[in-house]
Order: structure tokens, then sequence, then C-alpha cells
């Protein structure tokens, strides 16, 4: 597998390559674009369509096709491919346990002065609860293109939520196996931090903070938010005094909740604090870093707060 | 069959799926007369393509009620074809039964899972267009709602379905007039509703939907149309045709009748 500096990239290159060899493999874009369309214009027109700015349409097309032996691939803006057509996600694709993939570009605050529109900071959660639905958040670009192998490998309903980034190249072995779910990126003694995309490049900036206060922290990545693999998890962070979640994503339902319900399903007792963007709209207008120090997710502040939990 | 056995074979569908409803204490009986005669002419008028033993058979026409709820007609017909045992129809909406008071594709004979409007038109257009890039012939029916034309994902689809010339999607609108509640008219207006289609690029026919000719007429050489655009045809129904006190009556959704409404709907269906 190449090396990609761009998620889009890495993405629809790989499926692009996936693409060729199986030409039941179809492309649906809600009309957002990237770079790699263009090959797929060009040389695979019967297996890309921009079906147009209709999402709900888009989705219940990607069902019709996958119940005619397609495997399909959705992409679009994530708020606009998981929100507004959520129903024929849950009935169109999960209920019918159809394979069909939802590429969802961007993540939490990306588009942060764009407005709540354009904030991405509950499909995760809204995703999760779907059943038979796979979720996964990459963390760099390496694992952003495994993802879509192990979403065609899957051949049933699955979610590649992904940040466009810049990510730090976490990940460049690419015979890493990323069908475990999650990853140990950073040992530690002290406590354990999970994370997933690209909060996972901002937890390894938190870890270092911790570390400089004395603490020192472990680094989770939990990239396949479900199903979550309990086992590996369990035996993971068992050995930690401590869990500390954090997403840019709601506090309801995401990270934080996976974690916590599945430590407690384990019988597990071990104190879990979880980060996240309260329960509100963000209306102020600003960049990813400004909406994210409202919210109590920068460096400092989740340090401090760490600090003073401990 | 012949038309007079056609007309019977409705008769014998709208008698099955009262007594199936009355039996389960639920159903959406309305929705589901209106549609029998258009459900008659395509399963037992030699239109669609399907064999019961093998209702995955690659080469069969695709057929999506995408007014999932109206499905107590067609579960009497798909029994009646050999798709599953009679003895399920006992069971519908019942502990243990796999007949659920809304289309579910893990029952034989059902192509989508079906219940929430809106969702029907763009899985047959993903279906139609499977289908062209496939080279395969098979033609695709759906029968929507007319108040789920009040749906925006419907027009979705049939922009898309008539971007992609899909002329091999034919659809029926059941246009029974009422919704759940009240005439469509009333709520969010429909008409011109042939019109509507029309703009939206659509070849379309209206027909008496309970008259099995007209029905047939107008499938007349569908599989081999001329146009490259899909087909609509609007069917003026009846909400409830058959019984008395249902007929055109916005209680006739999913309210049965009771007490001696029964006795009195059986003489209508006799």
């Amino acid at each position: 597998m190449k090396i990609y500096n761009d998620t889009r990239d890495a993405i629809f290159g790989e499926l692009y390559e996936i693409a060729i060899k199986d030409p039941n493999v179809i492309l649906l874009s809600a009309d957002t674009g990237a770079f790699v369309f263009k090959e797929f214009k060009k040389n695979l027109p019967k297996q890309f369509f921009n079906v147009g700015v209709s999402e709900q349409n888009t989705m219940s097309v990607a069902a019709g096709l996958a119940l005619s032996g397609k495997r399909v691939f959705v992409f679009g803006l994530a708020n606009f491919v998981t929100l507004r057509c959520y129903e024929q996600i849950k009935i169109d694709i999960c209920c019918m346990e159809l394979p069909v993939t939802i590429l969802g570009s961007g993540m939490g605050y990306l588009y942060s002065s764009d407005g709540p529109t354009h904030h991405m900071t509950d499909n995760v959660s809204l995703m999760r609860v779907l059943p038979g639905m796979t979720v996964w958040c990459p963390s760099d670009y390496t694992m952003a293109a495994s993802m879509v192998h192990l979403a065609y490998q899957k051949n049933g309903p699955g979610c590649i939520l992904f940040d466009k980034g810049p990510f730090s190249h976490i990940y460049d072995q690419s015979s890493h196996d990323f069908s475990d779910g999650l990853f140990l990126l950073k040992p530690g003694k002290d406590m354990v931090v999970i994370t997933n995309g690209i909060m996972t490049n901002y937890g390894l900036n938190l870890i270092d903070e911790l570390n400089k206060n004395g603490i020192d922290a472990a680094l989770v990545d939990l990239y396949r938010l479900k199903p979550i693999n309990k086992k590996l998890l369990f035996e993971t962070v068992r050995h930690f005094k401590r869990v500390v979640t954090v997403e840019e994503s709601t506090i309801l339902g995401g990270l934080g909740s996976a974690v916590q319900e599945a430590l407690n399903e384990s019988g597990l007792s071990i104190p879990v604090k979880s980060f996240g963007v309260p329960d509100v709209f963000r209306r102020e207008v600003g960049s990813r870093e400004m909406l994210r120090c409202l919210d109590g997710l920068d460096i400092p502040t989740l340090s401090k707060e760490i600090l003073k939990w401990i | 069959m012949d038309l007079s056995e056609l007309k019977e074979k409705a008769k014998y569908l709208r008698r099955e799926a009262f007594e199936m409803a009355i039996n389960a204490g639920k159903g959406h009986l309305g929705g589901s007369l209106s549609c029998t005669e258009i459900l008659v002419s395509l399963y037992y008028g030699n239109i669609l393509k399907f064999d019961p033993k093998n209702p995955k058979w690659e080469k069969r026409d695709r057929f999506i009620l995408s007014k999932g709820h109206a499905n107590n007609t067609l579960y009497v017909l798909l029994a009646d074809l050999g798709f599953f045992p009679k003895s399920e129809l006992s069971k519908f909406a019942k502990d243990g039964g796999i007949l659920g008071g809304h289309c579910d594709n893990r029952v034989p004979g059902v192509e989508a899972t079906t219940g929430s409007l809106g969702h029907g038109l763009g899985i047959a257009s993903g279906m139609a267009l499977a289908a062209k890039l496939d080279s395969k012939d098979y033609v695709v029916f759906a029968i929507l709602g007319d108040a789920e034309c009040q749906e925006g994902s419907t027009w979705e689809a049939a922009m898309f379905a008539n971007h992609h010339n899909l002329n091999n999607l034919i659809i029926f609108v059941d246009r029974n007039r009422l919704g759940s509640e009240d005439f469509t008219e009333n709520t969010s207006q429909l008409e011109p509703l042939e019109e509507k289609w029309k703009a939206f690029g659509w070849d379309t026919k209206v027909v008496n939907g309970h008259s099995v000719e007209e029905i047939m007429s107008a499938l007349k050489d569908y599989r081999t149309r001329k146009s490259v655009k899909p087909l609509v045809i609007i069917a003026n129904t009846i909400k409830g045709k058959g019984i008395k006190s249902l007929e055109d009556n916005p209680k006739s959704h999913h309210t049965l009748p009771r007490g001696e409404e029964i006795d009195i709907a059986k003489k209508d269906l006799a």
C-alpha cells in the first residue's frame, strides 16, 4: 500500500484499486468531490455516480444497488450523509444488512467557522446506535487507507468518519493489522488516555504535557468504535488505575460512552473520566482551536482537569 | 388468468386480507384494499416474472411495495402463490409469526423492508440502475402511496430515475386521495399530480385503479417500451375499496370494522 499524505487520497486511492478489480464496487457521491474521482470518471464510468444534492435518495439508491449484488460506498460531508438520511441508513441499509459503506468527510470542529450546520459533533454517536453498523474513525492516512479494505471485506453496513487532518504519520508501517479495533500507541504506568481520529494526534501532545507534570500516561487509539474489541480493551486497560477519554464529539453516546459501557460490562472497576463536546450548539464563530477552548478540550485545560482529578 | 378470473382473484384477496386483519386485530385495510387490483394484475396477469419456489431467482422482475403498511393483500397474495405457507396468515402480527404489520424483506417474495414512506422509489431506482449496469432485462415495479408523494425523498428519486433514463422502472401511484388522517388535498396539495410527474421527466398514464382491464391495458408492451423514460401509472382508487364502511373514509387507514360492522363487511366482500 502506498504512503499517503491526504485522507481523501488515501481512501479513494485504495477504493479505486479495489474497484478496478471488482466491477461490482460502486461509488456514489452526494455532490462532494475528491481528486481521485477524475480517475473513476475516466476509467470506471459505470462505477461512479454523482447523485447530486440528495442524500436521502443516495442512501436508498445505494440500498437498491446493494440488493442487486453491488458493494456500494457513499461519500459526502459527514453531517449530510449521516443526519440528513439517517432513517434511510437505519432501514434501507442496516436493517436489511446491506454492503454499503458511508465515507463521511469531517469530524468534530473541522469546519469550525462554518457554524453548527458543519459541526460534526454528533455523527459518531448516531452511527454507533445503529444495529449492525461498524464505525471506524481513522487517526492517520495509512489507517484510513486500510479501513477501506476492512469495509470492503466486511461486506455489510459500515461507516468511516474521517478527518481531513493534518495527521502525524503514526502508522506508516503498512503491514499494521487494523482489524484489532484498537492499539496501545504509547505505554505508560499511571493512567491511560483513550482517543481516536484526529484526537489521537492531539492525545500524543496531551500525554507529553502530562509527562511534564510527572504523570506517565499511556495512549490507546480506539479507532473502531463499533463493534468495540471488548476483550482487547479489557486486557489493555485493566492494569491502569484511571482511564480518561477525549473526543471532539458530543459527550453523549460517543467514544467515552462506548468505553464506559464496555468496561462496565466487563466488571472492571476503574474510574473513567470523559472529556468531549458539551450538550450545546456552538454558535460562536472561530477556529477549531477556539471552539476546543470553549469546550475545555484544549491541552492546558485537559491537562489541568486530569491532574486535578488524579 | 383472463379478466374475469383476475376480478375473482381480487375478491378472494380482499376477503382473505379482511379475515387476516380481523383475526390479528390490526392491519392497514384501507390502503391494502385500494391497491388490490394493481397487485392482482401484476402477479396473476402474467406481468411479473417470478418463481415462488425460488424467490431470489436472478431473472425475476423486482416488485417493491413502497407503501409498506399496505401489505395485507400482498401477504395473502404471496401465500396464495406459494411463497410461504398459508398457515402463516393466521399468525399475522402475532408472536412467532413471520408476517408483521409492514413489509419485511425476510418474508419470501418481499424485496425490500418498507413501512417508512419515501424510501421505496429510491431503492427501486437503485435496482433499475443495477439492471442497466449489468445489461439485465428484469423490470422493476413499485407501488407508491399518493400521500407518499408528499415526501421530498420521493421526488429526489424521481429526478434520479429520469436522469438515468430508467425505462425499466414502472411505478403505480395508488391515488386513493387519503393519507393517514385526512385527504391529501386538505394537508399538502398534490394536484396537479400527473403534471408533476411529467415535469420530473416521467412518462405518465392515468387509470381506474380498480379496473383490471385498464391496468392491463396500461401495461401492454411494458417490457418493450420504446421510451427511455421511467413510467408512472397513476391509479385512481378508493381507500377501503370493497368494504362500504371503510370506503373513502379517513379512518380506514388503520381502523378495522368492529361489532356488527364485521358481518356487514363480510357481506360487502362476498
